[in-house]
């Protein structure tokens, strides 16, 4: 994994994450605010194409951390940081024990592989901020809050084709050392 | 050599998952200086990329408006000839408050020194990022000085105070709130919509009197004895408790069935609140339904705000009234 290449593109997604994404961000009724996870599809890349599951971790580690930390705190909507790091971290090591069984560079498993990372990892920031309930935002809608995450997931899997076409363009920049046959004994 | 084995990736990965575990179980506190850091480092960019959204969903909402059906058309015609009587009345109201203002603040001008126009002091803002997850409803706003607890206004209904509205008459009607800010620091403040679940304010329903032909009835409690009587400005409003419905609106729970509220109906701060110093409007009452646990009591009001959240660009900070000295010499 190459680290500052990591780093700026946590930077630039993070920025399009907590703004323009706001153009493709939907409400459904009854439930909420909908929108995709750009962060997700780098996690679920990376975890799918890195030589190690130590770079996959800490890669989900980094990114679940731009996002605890650009989501709601203060009073009333009070939420730790570390609960997505965590969440992303395992994640990522998850997808990294089975992607042996599964075609990587096949559009259906990007989608599959995202909308079962978003669902497992979402789900389980939603249950942690529920069980550490630091604020109201933890007790307050927690059923909504998973449907919510559930829609996020469909919805990050669809376009996750999409973005993960850009990162096999830049993958020589980000991934040091791919997966796969080596060269080298 | 030695140091590389020493910090290894996986030592490096077992740190990072031992910090975010105790950051988790510290609470939101022990991440907070994290998040300051973070919003100081996307504000500036994020500015342009709010722009840009703020400006697509704007032309959205304007696009969607231009195509509404021709019985929505008609319906509107309705509201707006009736809107059209009601402002006439109120243009005459006005005018005579303005004359019984004018000559209040000339009496409390020659007996206590020169009166304030305005109750609360304004920062004015824009917003600069959105939360990352949806799960809760807030912005990052470039706010200098603005306190925890402030309550937020949109900024272009605020802008007829500068072409010159009447002393006191910008702060009580010219505004729409659309939030709080639950957290500040040096540039920037996080903003919680009042549509977020966790936004709860005290507010007080308007029951508009519509129209004095058809009379609305409502049951007032006179010395704790029920009677019946013809809605008037006079008893028009009702305290009760907004809060963030997760999704576009608001929800007011538990208002007496016998209130009499309907859609249409005004929702405004309370002007006795210690926060904001003035009855700023918030929403209207859209839908009136029945209480789940008790229906034939209690109802439960559901409210569109007048601000549009989702192209939510330039707002104002009210700095509440009384604001407490900081302690020490105040460098």
């Amino acid at each position: 994994m190459r680290w500052i290449a990591l780093a700026i593109l946590t930077y630039v997604l993070t920025l399009l994450q907590t703004s323009l994404v706001d153009v493709i961000t939907f409400r459904v009724p009854g439930v909420g605010l909908v929108r995709p996870e750009l962060l997700a599809v780098v996690v679920v890349y990376s975890a799918l194409h890195v030589g190690s599951i130590l770079d996959a971790m800490l890669a989900g580690w980094a990114l679940g951390l731009a996002l605890d930390v650009t989501t709601g705190a203060g009073s009333g909507v009070s939420t730790a940081v570390g609960p997505m790091s965590l969440a992303y971290a395992l994640g990522a090591g998850g997808i990294y024990k089975i992607r042996g069984a599964v075609f990587r560079d096949k559009v259906v498993t990007q989608c599959t592989m995202t909308l079962v990372f978003c669902i497992s990892a979402h789900g389980m920031w939603i249950l942690m901020q529920w069980r550490l309930a630091f604020g109201d935002t933890a007790g307050t809608g927690i059923v909504l809050m998973l449907v919510q995450a559930v829609l996020l997931a469909a919805y990050t899997a669809a376009i996750a084709p999409a973005l993960a076409l850009g990162l096999k363009a830049g993958r020589r920049w980000l991934i040091a050392s791919p997966a796969g046959p080596r060269r080298r004994r | 050599m030695r140091l590389r084995g020493i910090v290894s990736k996986g030592r490096v990965l077992a740190a990072l998952m031992a910090g975010s575990v105790a950051a988790s179980l510290l609470g939101p506190t022990a991440g907070a200086p994290l998040r300051k850091l973070a919003r100081l480092v996307i504000a500036p960019p994020g500015e342009m990329g709010m722009y840009v959204s703020t400006a697509v969903a704007h032309h959205l909402q304007a696009a969607m408006r231009d195509t509404i059906s021709q019985d929505k058309a008609r319906r509107l015609q309705a509201e707006n000839a009736y809107l059209r009587n009601a402002t006439a009345a109120i243009t005459d109201e006005l005018a005579r408050a303005r004359r019984a203002l004018a000559a209040i603040q000339h009496i409390r001008k020659h007996l206590y020194g020169r009166a304030r126009d305005m109750p609360s002091e304004v920062i004015p803002s824009h917003v600069v990022a959105q939360d990352s997850l949806p799960y809760v409803d807030t912005r990052v706003v470039s706010a200098h000085g603005a306190g925890e607890g402030a309550l937020v206004t949109t900024r272009e209904l605020w802008t007829g105070r500068r072409v010159g509205l009447p002393k006191n008459l910008a702060v009580v009607t010219a505004s729409a709130l659309v939030g709080r800010i639950t957290e500040s620091d040096s540039y920037t403040a996080r903003l919680q919509l009042l549509t977020d679940r966790s936004f709860g304010i005290g507010v007080q329903v308007h029951r508009v009197v519509q129209n004095p032909k058809k009379p609305r009835v409502i049951t007032v409690l006179i010395s704790g004895e029920e009677r019946k009587e013809r809605l008037s400005e006079y008893h028009a409003n009702i305290s009760a408790r907004a809060r963030g419905d997760g999704q576009q609106g608001m929800e007011i729970q538990g208002v007496h069935e016998y209130h009499n509220v309907r859609p249409g109906d005004v929702v405004l701060t309370r002007s006795d609140d210690a926060a904001i110093g003035a009855a700023i409007p918030v929403g209207r009452v859209i839908r009136v339904r029945p209480d789940r646990k008790e229906p034939a009591v209690f109802v439960t009001l559901h409210v569109r705000p007048y601000a549009t959240l989702a192209s939510l660009r330039e707002v104002y900070i009210i700095v509440p009234p009384e604001r407490p000295e900081p302690e020490g010499d105040g460098r």
